[in-house]
């Protein structure tokens, strides 16, 4: 066609040669291929094309929809106590099969009982029953023993008994010492003369005890005699004395040194004290060679005086004293005696004493007068006044020598020392031979370590001593004469020269020929209970290098819940009416033909077997009453008709933790979206005024949201919490407080970015109001970007409510409230079960996961959902945050 | 510069004095609760009375003791009312008086307290957690726990977190990008105690690799390091995730501009261009958010520090915070602490805009 034009007719082409390609259709009819998507379509369209956020929304609203779901339908309590079902762990249905989460958990560290440990595995289980209740006991029916393991770690544990094993070490402290005093000279005691000592303790002495000791024998070996004590404390100053021959066991006259042991506090190594040894040896001299008659008048004034006629001898160590007696002092107005001896031969005397009264006085010669000399002879001179020319003295005087007074003694040792024993009475009969064996592992510092028994009732008498480490066996009757039988404690004495000084037991045990193992075993604990039984505490003891095992194993919880338990007396009653109950079941009992005290019923019978019936008690009817022994199924009896299954596990106080975990978001959820909507609420109107009025009134409104905006968090937490106290107000209240100005923000920019706009312009030239301008014109323009830059404001909001809640300052148990007399809230919350699972870390794990879990996906799904919401009705701001 | 520092100065002044004031007031109308042992109430009215906020007196005028005694006279909240016998030295006659405490008003309380902490230092002494100790001595024993447990998660989280936005923004779309990214969706959605109760059960008590709980000030050796591991990550854990999150924006953002391939046309290799130009612009935003980073750390570390039993500031607030005990003058002390650092912050986030970026001009009019 085209060739046929040529260009004249192509030059002159006419209007009418113009024809409008299919004139008789309007354009404006014609569909359009692609539909026209709507605002809200269009953003669904984009937020469906991202599968994340699409799996994430999903996730979110099923959990949603638990939250409000669960709290409803599940059975399972979530409040008060419930005694049977108290901290059980997660069982779920299917996974169970595949051992995980099947209600049981792997418990560690648990003491073992030592009563249980195999010999030959040597392996342990925990304690099955113990009194002290803060142990816990595992029914070991439910230990799954493939897990069961033992860890050993040392311990040194004196006075715990599961701690096994280890040495004891007792020491000395070097707060008490024993000093041993040794006299240089030899003694004469002869039962003819009833010799006798004193022990004088001085005032304010440091001395504890006292011990004579004297060697009767004649044979080097020292015997303790006499002990003075009073309780605990320090010795009252005293003089004490006492009868030799009533002390010893010796009939006949002996020679002994005198040994004296002193307990004294550590300070003093030279203790004060006074002994002496007298006997009736040397008998006191009569001096009556006065001449009464003869009194010679010396001068006018009736100065009676005269002196002895014999010479008289005084030694110094025999410690002379003279023995003054007067009588009638008064008769011849005689004021005042003096009593003279001359040191010089007889020419010059110096006075002994005076003497204004009757009575008997002792004079220490050597006392008396200041002398010289250890030996002098003198005569003794009597002077008196009196104006009766037949004045006589009435005056009798005995010279008599202190034999031995025992002022030299050597320090022969000052030691510490410490006995420790057993606290317990063991009997020794020398039938048996019995022996005490043990093992010193150390000897600490320079120490004596002495075994004494209580052989005669009232003293220990040191049957072995050692001063070197290594095993012994002591046969207790080689050294004891006795052939009777005795009881007494095993008594450890040590005698250390070092403060520090001690000894190291490995054990010690006490047989004899009546069997191979000991009767008294020492070992680890019982040893480390041996006491300490110096007057005072005056050592210590220590354990070391003890063992502890703790034992790991898997624990079927739900088992020990609701699984088969005996009972040693189960009331006929019952038996019979849950027989009767369930007769369908249990049927006929099946007796056992070996033994037809018991018999069993079948499968599924609450009760299974019965191992025997006690015998009766006769009731006031005179029926009587019998018990079983038989074996139980707990669980039904507690109410249960089969195992239950708590997907989470339950708390402490057996309420169901799924349940709890829902209910709690639920509360969290209610919280976030109530405290949400307040704050959009209130961000909106805020944000309108100060974005629409702008000027000086959004200059002040900015400047204030900004203060508010600056207030640290804690600052409103406290200001909150001592005002209203911690609750579910002081936690919406503080929800608020700052929430607001987020929202308050964006809605300014969307007023700024639509208050010019002609549409504005329009209606308020028409004279509309302010009100209506907001409300009805920007704002619905501006909602739908507000909206969904504060959907990320509601898990912000949840996020502070566990942390509040977890720390004690927002809701708690036991709360319940209600917002707006509408919806009833519990006062749990994710951040109060995770304040409840704290607690519990080490054993309980599941108490914090699950709740954790849950609240973290929680929020990673939120966060997507609204980040995929905003994306999605805003492409402008994607990816920006 | 000068002028804009100096207005954004007063202005924070201006901001900390009103949250101070707004918080001494609230708090001081509500009740307190002084020591309980007579001792040491005796001492805190003392002690209340020589700061000033308390008046004291002796009531003897029998009319008022009989109103006092039949309950008609009108009581204060926080006075203390003592009823005693006492003698008269003049007649001799026994009868009965009030030693009263009250609370001076609160308007005088504001200004005493304004003045004892500008004059003397003395920011009152504690109630409750540690009875009459001067406040202020206790925040110095606590704060510095407290700061270096903030400084070490600060100097960790910085290069981890700077680390990681770098990576992924140089491997956009790669795979190590996207794991970064949803593992910090992961770690910026779930709150900080969670991770930190997580992070204690994980590691203290199922592996037992870590201490379960802070160790007591004096103890020696490698618990004292070993010790701050948990509580550093679950602070950082949350910053570092929204470090890397905004590192990697900005620097994604700058590595897609012009200027950037004008570099690289000009002959500069990708290293070069990437470190001198990509890195200092990004920069711009990352700075102040690192510092205003910090304010969050510290009363995010309050939560941690009650977690894992740190003896820092965090602890005791929650400690003074304690329903019908409440510590208040040490509340005041630890809010004034966290408020100040705050907002000196803020001031240095204002500030350091300027000084990371020569363009933007403080207080340009526009």
């Amino acid at each position: 066609m085209a060739a046929e034009y040529n260009k004249e007719e192509l030059a002159n082409l006419k209007k009418s040669d113009f024809q409008p390609v299919e004139k008789d259709k309007k354009i404006y009819d014609k569909k359009f291929e692609t539909k026209p998507v709507g605002y809200f379509r269009d953003a669904m369209t984009r937020f469906a094309k991202n599968r994340t956020n699409l799996i994430a929304t999903i996730i979110l609203f099923t959990f949603i929809s638990l939250a409000i779901l669960v709290p409803i339908i599940s059975p399972k309590p979530t409040t008060g106590f419930h005694t049977n079902v108290t901290n059980l762990p997660p069982r779920v249905p299917i996974l169970e099969n595949w051992g995980f989460m099947d209600g049981t958990r792997f418990i560690r560290h648990q003491p073992v009982d030592r009563s249980t440990i195999d010999p030959e595995t040597g392996i342990g289980l925990p304690y099955a029953e113990h009194e002290n209740p803060a142990i816990r006991t595992y029914n070991h029916d439910f230990i799954d023993m493939d897990t069961l393991y033992n860890v050993t770690e040392t311990c040194d544990f004196r006075t715990d008994e599961r701690c096994y094993g280890g040495e004891v070490t007792m020491r000395v402290t070097g707060e008490v010492s024993l000093i041993t005093l040794l006299s240089q000279n030899i003694y004469d005691f002869d039962p003819t003369l009833n010799p006798y000592i004193t022990l004088g303790v001085p005032s304010e002495s440091d001395i504890r005890s006292l011990s004579v000791l004297i060697d009767s024998n004649e044979d080097g070996n020292f015997e303790k005699v006499l002990t003075v004590t009073d309780g605990s404390g320090r010795l009252p100053e005293a003089i004490h004395d006492f009868d030799i021959f009533d002390l010893v066991d010796e009939d006949d006259a002996f020679s002994s040194r005198i040994k004296v042991e002193v307990t004294n506090v550590a300070e003093n190594l030279n203790p004060s004290l006074s002994l002496e040894v007298f006997d009736d040896n040397t008998p006191p001299t009569m001096i009556d060679d006065f001449v009464s008659a003869g009194m010679q008048i010396v001068d006018d004034a009736f100065l009676f005086r005269r002196n002895t006629t014999s010479q008289y001898s005084f030694n110094e160590s025999a410690r002379p004293t003279l023995e003054v007696t007067i009588e009638n002092i008064q008769q011849y107005n005689i004021e005042e005696y003096a009593l003279m001896v001359s040191l010089d031969g007889g020419n010059s005397f110096d006075i002994l004493d005076t003497f204004t009264s009757n009575g008997t006085y002792y004079i220490d010669v050597f006392d008396a007068i200041e002398i010289d000399a250890n030996i002098f002879s003198s005569a003794l001179r009597l002077e008196f006044l009196s104006e009766n020319l037949d004045a006589k003295p009435d005056i009798s005087i005995q010279k008599f020598n202190t034999p031995s007074i025992l002022t030299n003694y050597n320090i022969e040792s000052s030691n510490y020392t410490m006995t420790v024993s057993n606290s317990q009475s063991v009997s020794f009969n020398p039938n048996f031979e019995p022996h005490i064996d043990f093992e010193i592992l150390d000897i600490i510092g320079d120490s004596k370590v002495n075994l004494q028994l209580l052989t005669n009732g009232s003293n220990y008498q040191t049957i072995a001593t050692f001063t070197e480490a290594g095993p012994q066996s002591i046969p207790v009757f080689d050294n004891i004469n006795r052939t009777t039988t005795f009881s007494s404690e095993i008594r450890f004495q040590v005698i250390s020269e070092d403060s520090n000084g001690g000894i190291m037991f490995d054990y010690i045990s006490v047989f004899d020929n009546r069997e191979d193992e000991p009767r008294y075993h020492y070992y680890g604990y019982t040893l480390g209970q041996w006491g300490i039984t110096s007057g005072r505490v005056s050592g210590t003891r220590q354990r070391s290098n003890g063992v502890f095992a703790y034992a790991y194993f898997r624990y079927d919880d739900y088992g020990a819940a609701f699984g088969e338990r005996y009972s040693r007396a189960f009331s006929a009653n019952t038996y019979y009416r849950i027989i009767e109950e369930n007769a369908d079941i249990c049927g006929e009992p099946q007796v056992n033909p070996d033994n037809p005290a018991e018999w069993s019923f079948n499968e599924g019978c609450p009760i299974t077997r019965v191992v025997g019936r006690n015998s009766g008690v006769p009731g006031p009817d005179g029926t009587e009453f019998y018990t079983y022994r038989l074996f139980y199924n707990h669980g039904f009896m507690e109410g249960f008709e089969e195992t239950p299954y708590f997907f989470f596990g339950t708390t402490s106080q057996g309420q169901d933790l799924f349940a709890l975990t829902w209910l709690g978001l639920r509360t969290s959820l209610t919280l976030g979206l109530v405290a949400s909507a307040i704050n959009i609420t209130i961000g909106i109107i805020y944000g309108s005024i100060s974005g629409y009025y702008g000027g000086k009134v959004d200059l002040i409104m900015e400047r204030f949201s900004e203060v508010v905006g600056r207030i640290p968090w804690l600052v409103t937490l406290s200001i909150f919490m001592a005002i209203f106290g911690p609750g579910a107000l002081s936690l919406i209240l503080i929800l608020i407080v700052s929430g607001w100005i987020s929202v308050a923000g964006v809605t300014r920019t969307q007023f700024y970015r639509y208050k010019g706009r002609e549409y504005v312009l329009a209606s308020r030239t028409l004279g509309a109001k302010d009100s209506r301008l907001i409300f009805r014109h920007i704002l619905p323009n501006g909602i739908g970007t507000i909206i969904t830059a504060s959907i990320l404001m509601i898990p912000a909001v949840i996020f502070t409510e566990a942390s509040l809640s977890y720390l004690g300052f927002g809701i708690g148990h036991g709360q319940s409230f209600r917002l707006f007399g509408l919806i009833e809230l519990s006062g749990v919350s994710i951040g109060v079960l995770l304040s409840d699972g704290q607690s519990a870390m080490l054993n309980r794990p599941y108490l914090t996961i699950f709740p954790a879990i849950v609240i973290s996906i929680l929020m990673i799904t939120f966060n997507m959902f609204g980040n995929a919401l905003r994306d999605a009705f805003n492409p402008s701001l994607r990816g920006s945050e | 510069m000068l002028r804009y520092t100096l207005i954004r100065i007063i202005w924070i002044f201006v901001i900390l004095v009103t949250i101070l004031s707004v918080n001494f007031v609230i708090l001081q109308s509500a009740p307190k609760y002084p020591p309980t042992e007579v001792d040491e109430r005796d001492m805190w009215y003392a002690r209340q009375v020589s700061d000033g906020y308390f008046s004291t007196r002796v009531e003897r005028d029998p009319e008022v003791v009989r109103q006092l005694d039949e309950g008609e006279y009108e009581r204060r909240t926080n006075g203390l009312y003592l009823r005693e016998e006492f003698t008269d030295s003049e007649t001799g006659e026994t009868a009965i008086q009030y030693r009263i405490w009250e609370p001076v008003p609160i308007p005088t309380q504001y200004f005493r307290w304004v003045r004892n902490i500008v004059t003397e230092w003395n920011w009152g002494v504690s109630t409750t957690v540690s009875a009459n100790r001067p406040v202020f001595d206790i925040l110095a024993e606590r704060i510095p726990v407290t700061v270096r447990l903030n400084i070490v998660a600060l100097i960790f989280y910085i290069p981890v977190g700077f680390g990681l936005g770098i990576w992924a923004a140089l491997k956009k779309n790669s795979l190590a990008d996207n794991i970064i990214s949803v593992t910090v969706m992961v770690f910026i959605s779930i709150p900080s105690f969670v991770i930190m109760l997580l992070l204690v059960l994980t590691f203290g008590y199922q592996l037992d690799w870590l201490p379960r709980r802070f160790p007591p000030a004096n103890a020696t050796g490698a618990i004292r390091y070993t010790s701050m591991v948990l509580p550093v990550l679950g602070l950082s854990f949350g910053s570092i995730a929204g470090l890397t999150r905004l590192t990697r924006a900005e620097l994604t953002e700058v590595l897609t501009s012009e200027f950037l391939l004008l570099a690289r046309t000009k002959g500069l290799t990708r290293p070069q261009s990437v470190v001198r130009h990509a890195m200092r612009n990004s920069m711009v935003p990352l700075v102040p958010s690192v510092i205003a980073s910090f304010v969050g750390l510290l009363s995010g570390s309050v939560i941690i520090e009650q977690i894992y039993s740190i003896p820092g500031t965090g602890r005791i607030f929650i400690q003074a915070l304690e329903h019908n005990n409440y510590d208040f003058n040490l509340i005041l002390g630890i809010t004034a602490f966290y408020t100040i650092i705050g907002l000196f912050a803020v001031l240095l986030v204002d500030l350091s805009y300027g000084i990371v970026d020569p363009r933007i001009r403080m207080g340009a009019r526009k």
